[in-house]
C-alpha cells in the first residue's frame, strides 16, 4: 500500500542572517495508513519545517530545494526541479526563486488540504483567522467535506465537535471569535477545525504544549479516539515523548535537520532497549528525570550545526569523525536504524 | 525582622467581563486566598489554565489591583506602596511568563541587565562588573550579553529574564511559567540553575507552572489552586510521596504521571461547576462527593484546615484520600 506522506532525501533552506541555511538536510521518512507517525526533536531541529514544507504552507520564502515528496500517492514535486538549482555545501547557494517551488506546491495539494489532509497548527492562537466566530470557522471546515450541510444539521455537528474536544459552556463558545479563546480553548477550537473534515491524514504540531495536565490527558484521549474511530493516521509532532509513545506506532528522531534514529515506538522510546542515538537517549532522559527526579542527567547545551553530525558539538562521544561528515543510518534491528558509528556499525 | 517574608490573607481579586460596553457579573479570579512563607521557602503554585496563578503571583508583588484583602511582602503593605513603590522593586522580583514580550527587542541584553542595575543595584560597584557577575550567575556566555533578545534561544531568554530579576538583589521572586514551552532538556538545566541560586542567595521563591514535573523537581511547599481558591497547602514530599489529600490534587497527579492508565479507560469531559452556591467548588468532578451520601458538599464550601504537619487542605472528606 501507498504510504499517506512520503518523503525522500529532503533538503530545505530559510533565509538567516547570514544567508540561507539549510534547515533539512537528506531528511527522509514514510508515514503509512494505519500507523501514526511521530516526528521527535527539540525546538530548531526542524520537524515543524518539515511537516509545513511539505504541504506547500511554506510560499513566497526559501523552503524545499531538493528531494522528493509524496502526499497520498501523489509526487508533489514532480517536474519541478528545473525551477532551481542547489549547491550544497557549508554554505548553500539556491540559484532561483524558491518561493515559485512552494507556491507550485501549493497549488497541486489544494484539491486535498483540508479535506483529505488537515494540519492542526501550533500556535492556533495566532493561526486561526480572525475575522469569524468559532460557530462559522468549524461550519467552514464540516462543509469542505460535506457542502450540501446547513441549518439545524450543521449547527448539531458543529456543537458535536466541539463537545469531542472536551470544551464546556459550548453555547458561549461558538460565539467568540478567535482572540477571545484563551489558549488551551484555542488549541481545542484548532484540533476540532483540524478533524471535522474527518481526514486520512491528520498533521498535529506540538497539540499538548502548553496545556495544563488534566487538558493535555484530554486531548491525547481526542486524538487516540479519533485515530481508533475515524480511521485517521496522525503525523504527530512534537518533544513530548510521553505523548509520541501513547500515540504513535512510527518515530523518527530529528536533530539539526537529519533523522538520527528511526523505527517502531515501542523500540526508539523504551529507554531500556539499546542501541540508541546519544540525541534520543537524552531526549529520553530529560523525560525520566521529569517522572521520577533523581541526579540531574548530563544535557549538554546546543551548540551550532557543524558540517557533521548535528548533535557531535554536544555528544560526549563525539569523535573526529563525527565533525566531519554526518553518519548515515545504520540498521540496529529490523525496522529500526540508528546513525550513530559509535552505537552502530 | 521577625515573622513571614509573605504574608496573604483574604485576597480577592474579580475581572471585568472584556468587550466594549460589556456588562454583566465581573469574573472572580482569587476567592478568598490566604497563606504565609518563610524568607527561604522554594514553593511551587499549581494548578489548571484559569485557576488564578498567574493572577496570584502578580498580586503579591503589587503588578495588579486586588479587590479586598491584605498582602504583606518583606514589611511592605502591597494595596498601599505609594512612594515606596521603589523601595519595594528592589525586594520583590517577577519573572515573567513569556520572555519574547518581557525583554525589550531594541537593547542589546548587556544594556537590559545594565538598567535594572543601575536603577537598583549596588552603587559601589560599577555596573559593567555587575551585569557580568549577573551573567555569569545564571550560566549566561558574557558573548551573548552583546546580543539583541531577538538573537537568544528560549534558553538564554529565560536565563536573561532570571537575571534581570535578581540584579535588585530581591528577598522575593515570583517566577511565572520560568520553563514552559522549551525542550525538556534545556528545562532541566534551567530548573538546576533556579535550585543554584536558591541555595547560594537569602531568597524566597515562588514557582507558578501548570508542569508539575518543574515543582516536583524544585520545591519544598506546594501550594494547589482551584478556580481561584486554595484548595491544599503541603509540603512537597507529602504531596509527592502519596499524601496528596484533595481530590482535585490527585486528578493533577493522575494527568500528570498516569496518562497512560487514564487512556486505558473512558475520559470525561470538564464538566463546568454550577453557580455561585454555598457547596464545594469541586464537587461536580469529584468522585468522593458523589459517592455515598450524608457528606456536606453540596452545601457547606470546605475550610482550608489542617490536615498533619505543615498540611492544610480543603475538602470535607479528606480522610479519605488518605487510603491508598
Amino acid at each position: 500500500m501507498t504510504p499517506l506522506l512520503e518523503v525522500r532525501d529532503l533538503v530545505g533552506c530559510l533565509e538567516g542572517a547570514g544567508g540561507l541555511t539549510r534547515v533539512l538536510d537528506r531528511a527522509a521518512l514514510s508515514v503509512r495508513a494505519g500507523r501514526s507517525f511521530a516526528l521527535l526533536g527539540e525546538s530548531g531541529s526542524g520537524k515543524t519545517f518539515l511537516a509545513q514544507a511539505c504541504l506547500g504552507l511554506h510560499p513566497g520564502r526559501p523552503g524545499l530545494v531538493a528531494g522528493s515528496v509524496c502526499v497520498l500517492g501523489t509526487d508533489v514535486l514532480a517536474g519541478l526541479e528545473t525551477l532551481v538549482r542547489y549547491e550544497p555545501g557549508p554554505s548553500p547557494r539556491v540559484s532561483k526563486d524558491v518561493g515559485r517551488w512552494d507556491r507550485a506546491v501549493a497549488r497541486r495539494l489544494a484539491p486535498v488540504l483540508g479535506t483529505e489532509v488537515t494540519v492542526a497548527p501550533q500556535d492556533p492562537a495566532t493561526a486561526l483567522p480572525p475575522f469569524y466566530p468559532v460557530a462559522r470557522l468549524l461550519g467552514a471546515a464540516l462543509k469542505a467535506r460535506d457542502p450540501d450541510l446547513s441549518g439545524a444539521a450543521l449547527h448539531g455537528r458543529v456543537r458535536a465537535w466541539l463537545e469531542r474536544v472536551h470544551m464546556y459552556d459550548v453555547d458561549a463558545v461558538l460565539r467568540l471569535y478567535p482572540h477571545e479563546l484563551s489558549g488551551g480553548m484555542a488549541q481545542r477550537v484548532a484540533l476540532a477545525l483540524a478533524l471535522a473534515p474527518g481526514p486520512r491524514l491528520l498533521v498535529a504540531d506540538e497539540p499538548t504544549t502548553g496545556l495544563d495536565a488534566t487538558l493535555r490527558v484530554q486531548i491525547l484521549a481526542t486524538l487516540r479516539g479519533a485515530v481508533r474511530d475515524q480511521g485517521l493516521t496522525l503525523l504527530l509532532i512534537t518533544h513530548d515523548v510521553e505523548a509520541a509513545r501513547l500515540l504513535a506506532q512510527d518515530v523518527a528522531v530529528l536533530c539539526a535537520g537529519r533523522v538520527v534514529e528511526e523505527g517502531p515506538a515501542a523500540r526508539v522510546l523504551d529507554p531500556a532497549v539499546a542501541p540508541k542515538h546519544p540525541y534520543t537517549a537524552m531526549l529520553l532522559a530529560a523525560e525520566q528525570w521529569f517522572r521520577a527526579g533523581g541526579p540531574v542527567p548530563a544535557l549538554p547545551s546546543a551548540g551550532p550545526f557543524g558540517a557533521g553530525c548535528g548533535f557531535s558539538a554536544r555528544c560526549p562521544e563525539a569523535t573526529a569523525a563525527c565533525i566531519g561528515a554526518a553518519p548515515g543510518l545504520a540498521q540496529a534491528a529490523p525496522g529500526h536504524r540508528v546513525a550513530c558509528p559509535g552505537r552502530v556499525r | 525582622m521577625s515573622g513571614p517574608l509573605v504574608q496573604v490573607d483574604g485576597l480577592c481579586k474579580s475581572f471585568r467581563p472584556p468587550g466594549f460596553l460589556a456588562g454583566g457579573s465581573r469574573t472572580p479570579a482569587l476567592r478568598g486566598v490566604g497563606f504565609t512563607l518563610g524568607g527561604r521557602e522554594l514553593v511551587g503554585l499549581v494548578g489548571e489554565s484559569g485557576s488564578g496563578k498567574t493572577t496570584l503571583g502578580r498580586c503579591l508583588l503589587g503588578l495588579t489591583a486586588f479587590d479586598r484583602g491584605t498582602v504583606r511582602v518583606a514589611g511592605f503593605r502591597v494595596d498601599r506602596l505609594g512612594r515606596a513603590r521603589r523601595a519595594f522593586a528592589r525586594e520583590a522580583q517577577m519573572v515573567f511568563q513569556n520572555p519574547y514580550a518581557a525583554l525589550d527587542p531594541a537593547f542589546r541584553v548587556r544594556t537590559i541587565l545594565g538598567e535594572a542595575v543601575r536603577v537598583h543595584g549596588d552603587r559601589d560597584e560599577p555596573t559593567a562588573r555587575q551585569v557580568e557577575r549577573l551573567a555569569d550567575l545564571v550560566q549566561l556566555p558574557r558573548g551573548r550579553l552583546d546580543e539583541f533578545p531577538g538573537r537568544l534561544s528560549g534558553g538564554e531568554r529565560r536565563r536573561v529574564a532570571f537575571a534581570r530579576a535578581l540584579a535588585t538583589r530581591p528577598r522575593f521572586v515570583v517566577a511565572d511559567e520560568p520553563v514552559a514551552g522549551i525542550d525538556p532538556p534545556v528545562q532541566v538545566q534551567l530548573l538546576e540553575l533556579v535550585r543554584r541560586i536558591h541555595a547560594a542567595r537569602p531568597l524566597c521563591l515562588v514557582l507558578i507552572s501548570h508542569d508539575l514535573g518543574a515543582v516536583r523537581a524544585l520545591a519544598e511547599r506546594v501550594l494547589v489552586l482551584y478556580r481561584g481558591r486554595l484548595v491544599e497547602d503541603a509540603p512537597a514530599t507529602a504531596f509527592f510521596g502519596g499524601r496528596a489529600l484533595h481530590p482535585y490534587s490527585r486528578e493533577l497527579l493522575r494527568s500528570a504521571y498516569d496518562a497512560p492508565e487514564i487512556l486505558a479507560g473512558p475520559v470525561g469531559g470538564v464538566r463546568r461547576p454550577a453557580g455561585r452556591d454555598q457547596g464545594c467548588p469541586y464537587r461536580h468532578r469529584c468522585g468522593r462527593a458523589t459517592g455515598s451520601g450524608g457528606a456536606p458538599c453540596a452545601t457547606i464550601r470546605p475550610a482550608l484546615d489542617p490536615c498533619g504537619p505543615g498540611h492544610r487542605v480543603a475538602c470535607h472528606r479528606w480522610e479519605e484520600g488518605e487510603q491508598p
